[in-house]
């Protein structure tokens, strides 16, 4: 345990190297290709800021991202009130019964993205077997229209998002000291004050590891939305995509791309900001 | 024990060497090796098996096919003259800019199509239509009475007496087209409306009627599939290869009339030293049997006359190129022209 400044200066400088290979490729992957979309975006093909212009010009690209922001919100509160409990569940029940559910947790992740935006056909369809069920049962008389609606999209993201809600949940909750809430108890907490102040900030850490991924990622959806929405179901990347593959217009498409990641850094800065404030007053 | 294990990046001269090296070596091969780039997937195998095979046991020619044409790319390769493919499968759309922009070689028919067996409409100036694919629609046969089908963009368009949901592909390009027709524009009038404003307008005022009915605005192509396999839908928009292969299983049906015929059109970049090699190439494509070959795997074959002739009658009356006389032609001049403005109407339309 005895360590000397120059040994731990040597071992943190050895390990720095270990960074290298990482840092390499994100600048070689990421940090390049994203300079050049930058470059995409204002050099048409002199010095132009027309791509952004028209962004603030025409009211279709702000209502858009908007929208992309209010569904990737939505998205994440709902594997949130659906992922905690179930990590909870999972971070406190017998280890024999974890392996089998963490097992159903995994497998929609293994199946590929178009597979299970098609398999809600099957499920929500005219002749999916909620609607073929309900018929059966006299409920309904003719089939809901389910499927194509901005709930589908909700429904579809969610299944897709969830996992990571609660793995990053589970993470934090297996390590939280249970000794902290018997103590709480023992002091007179009921159990929900005592997993109100003691538990659940404890989590929180968890909560928005996995908030921000989730959000992240809703942000930059467009193949579920496309293939299970309405019309109107038209998240920020489906522009894109037809910037691209339609208009063949790749300055407009970067400008749109660069629209949406400003948009997603500063609502994740936010957030932050939040969660960093709730904390300070918290320990107050 | 001091011992440095640095890692050595390969100098500028290494990777120069190495490439003028690959290079030189397709230079070696070039008198009897051309490259086309194309799309790939199941239809490139199957110009390799039946197009390009039977060429190179005539001519000795081999025939190399590559993936994946890239209009920046062909910029790259005409301003430097460096070669990386001869020939290459452009859309109509990227054929009008690459044209416009003067990056293909002009055709030269005598070497192309010396027995001028193709078509006038296949012969393009820089470029020679190689496949034809459709966009139509298709129905449910079990959802209407015989004799009572629906037949017309008209028909499409009329819920009443044609009831059941719709899907429509999510493109502002072929449904400003259906609408114009549903609308009783005669087909070979439906670009000179679309060139006025008050056309476009009359385009969109008949999708608003059919809007509340289309219950979703595909992107996939699999999707129309799915969608008349399951059910979903009793009609919608597709492209013509997929409803065939579909109505072999379930009781679906195409209708071509007033369909929207697209060409898939091969070029040769400008400044190809090969170009006359690679003109003569392209008479591989002017041999009704072999393209119907090629038809009886994917069916998009090109305009070349007497297909029909080598194939079951079935497979023969559901082509997009037996069927372009009841068919538009898209216009890829106008679309170049004004895609961008309609494509942003068209979202905004859809958000409404």
């Amino acid at each position: 345990m005895m360590m000397n400044e120059q040994k731990q200066a040597r071992s943190e400088g050895s390990a720095f190297w270990l960074l290298v290979p990482a840092i390499l490729l994100l600048i070689g992957l990421f940090g390049y290709p994203l300079l050049k979309v930058l470059i995409t975006s204002i050099l048409d093909p002199g010095f132009t800021l027309a791509h952004y212009l028209r962004i603030l010009d025409r009211p279709i690209y702000l209502t858009v991202l908007a929208r992309t922001v209010e569904v990737s919100l939505i998205v994440t509160a709902l594997c949130f009130l659906l992922g905690y409990p179930a990590a909870y569940y999972l971070a406190h029940c017998p280890p024999r019964l974890r392996t089998y559910l963490f097992l159903l947790i995994l497998l929609p992740m293994w199946t590929s993205l178009l597979i299970r935006s098609y398999s809600w056909i099957v499920v929500l369809g005219k002749n999916g077997v909620i609607n073929l069920g309900l018929i059966q049962l006299g409920l309904i008389a003719e089939p809901l229209q389910m499927l194509y609606t901005t709930g589908t999209v909700y429904l579809a993201m969610v299944q897709i998002l969830l996992p990571i809600m609660i793995l990053t949940c589970y993470g934090v909750m297996i390590k939280i000291d249970q000794g902290l809430v018997r103590a709480a108890r023992v002091l007179g907490a009921s159990a929900w004050r005592a997993f109100a102040t003691v538990y659940f900030p404890l989590s929180l850490a968890g909560v928005s590891t996995g908030a921000v991924i989730i959000f992240i990622l809703a942000m930059g959806f467009f193949v579920t939305p496309a293939l299970v929405g309405s019309r109107q179901d038209i998240m920020l990347g489906n522009l894109i995509e037809t910037q691209i593959n339609q208009a063949v217009n790749l300055g407009f498409a970067s400008a749109l791309g660069l629209l949406l990641l400003a948009a997603t850094i500063a609502v994740v800065m936010l957030f932050r900001a939040v969660m960093r404030w709730r904390f300070s007053h918290a320990s107050v | 024990m001091k011992k440095q294990h640095r890692f050595k990046f390969p100098t500028r001269r290494a990777v120069l060497v190495w490439a003028a090296l690959s290079l030189g070596s397709a230079t070696a091969f070039a008198e009897t090796t051309l490259t086309i780039n194309g799309y790939g997937g199941a239809s490139w195998d199957a110009i390799a098996k039946y197009i390009h095979a039977p060429y190179t046991a005539d001519t000795g020619v081999k025939v190399v096919n590559t993936t994946q044409p890239n209009l920046a790319q062909l910029k790259a390769m005409v301003e430097s003259g460096e070669m990386i493919y001869e020939a290459l499968e452009l859309s109509t759309q990227e054929y009008v800019t690459a044209v416009k922009n003067g990056w293909l070689e002009e055709i030269d028919y005598s070497l192309a199509d010396p027995e001028n067996v193709q078509p006038p409409e296949a012969k393009k100036s820089h470029g020679v239509v190689f496949s034809t694919f459709s966009t139509i629609f298709g129905y449910r046969t079990d959802k209407f009475a015989p004799g009572k089908e629906p037949k017309s963009w008209a028909d499409f368009w009329n819920v009443k007496d044609f009831p059941g949901s719709r899907a429509m592909q999510n493109s502002v390009t072929t449904n400003l087209e259906f609408a114009l027709m549903a609308d009783g524009v005669p087909k070979e009038d439906v670009y000179k409306v679309l060139a006025t404003d008050e056309g476009i307008d009359r385009a969109f005022r008949k999708l608003d009627e059919i809007k509340p009915h289309v219950v979703k605005w595909w992107t996939a192509g699999a999707e129309p599939v799915q969608l008349l396999a399951e059910g979903e839908v009793t009609m919608t928009t597709s492209w013509s290869g997929r409803i065939f292969d579909l109505a072999k299983t379930k009781p679906v049906k195409a209708v071509w009339n007033q369909g929207i015929i697209d060409y898939a059109i091969m070029a040769i970049p400008k400044g190809n030293k090969l170009a006359k090699e690679t003109m003569k190439y392209l008479t591989a494509w002017n041999h009704p049997e072999r393209i119907a070959e090629f038809a009886k795997v994917t069916p998009y074959p090109n305009l070349v006359p007497g297909v029909e002739n080598f194939l079951p009658p079935e497979v023969a009356a559901n082509l997009p190129s037996t069927n372009a006389s009841i068919q538009l032609a898209a216009d890829s001049d106008f679309w170049d022209s004004r895609r961008d403005a309609l494509l942003e109407r068209w979202n905004a339309w859809l958000l409404e």
